[in-house]
């Protein structure tokens, strides 16, 4: 599910457990992943997923290193049986729509978005002129979300 | 975050071995080296990652890069020996549907040397 566009009230639970609240810049992402790679496996995250979590708050930190001012600000919490990460930057924006399909295998760039939405299992994106937050989510093994209502409709 | 690499001249190809993590403060560096790998010789590119553990998006660039530059010259790309998270990178971007994987470096040489 990705929500785009207007300000909308999204309400994330609130965090059990914060793993992880830093700020970064360029030259601090392998040390980034290595960090995000060690909370995620202190909370069950294993292997191919513990891999697709890394990979996916890699790819919005690059996009908010390279699209959000050089810098950008990361959580990691646990919550309502998911690991939760959240970027955010003081960037510009940014207008890009998420496409529905990967770009063309001979298409150099524009995958980090796709790649982020294919992995994990819940992606919420929020972009304005003062800046860009990303928060994504995946189901922790053994301890599946309890049934989530809808979001609440956007008040008018 | 370090990427290092060692170019090896075969005969029918030059295998390019990439040892670290290749992110978007890496892939610069490889994009070097291959531009350099793919204008020296004009044989097929060989990629060994057996020692690469990381690739993102922004390593999927340069590779797929590589690629269209060879395949503009009727020359090859191909992965050799990929772990098992980049491999997976590949797959789900759909990369590998261009860029074909072996099992190691001497696979990928005989499948290119061979035209």
């Amino acid at each position: 599910m990705v929500s785009w566009g207007r300000i909308q009230l999204v309400s994330h639970p609130r965090p059990e457990r914060v793993l992880l609240s830093q700020s970064f810049d360029g030259g601090q992402l392998a040390v980034l992943r290595r960090s995000v790679s060690k909370h995620a496996a202190e909370v069950g995250l294993l292997d191919s997923r513990r891999q697709d979590f890394v990979l996916a708050v890699d790819e919005v930190a690059t996009n908010a290193v390279r699209h959000g001012g050089g810098r950008g600000r990361l959580e990691v919490w646990v919550a309502d049986g998911r690991v939760w990460f959240q970027v955010s930057d003081a960037g510009p924006g940014f207008a890009a729509a998420l496409p529905a399909r990967a770009p063309g295998p001979t298409v150099a760039g524009g995958r980090g978005l796709w790649i982020t939405n294919h992995v994990t299992d819940d992606l919420t994106i929020a972009t304005g002129p003062l800046g860009t937050t990303v928060t994504g989510a995946m189901a922790l093994p053994d301890r599946r979300p309890s049934a989530t209502e809808p979001p609440p409709a956007p008040r008018p | 975050m370090f990427l290092t690499t060692r170019v090896t001249e075969r005969p029918g190809c030059t295998v390019v071995a990439v040892e670290g993590e290749l992110d978007m403060s890496t892939a610069g560096d490889l994009n070097d080296i291959l531009t350099a790998a793919i204008g020296a010789r004009a044989v097929s590119i060989v990629l060994d990652l057996t020692s690469l553990d990381f690739c993102d998006s922004a390593g999927l660039a340069v590779l797929v890069g590589a690629h269209n530059r060879l395949d503009a010259a009727g020359r090859r790309l191909v992965v050799a020996a990929p772990t098992e998270a980049v491999a997976r990178v590949l797959d789900l971007s759909g990369v590998s549907q261009v860029i074909p994987t072996t099992a190691d470096s001497d696979e990928a040489c005989a499948m290119v040397s061979t035209g």
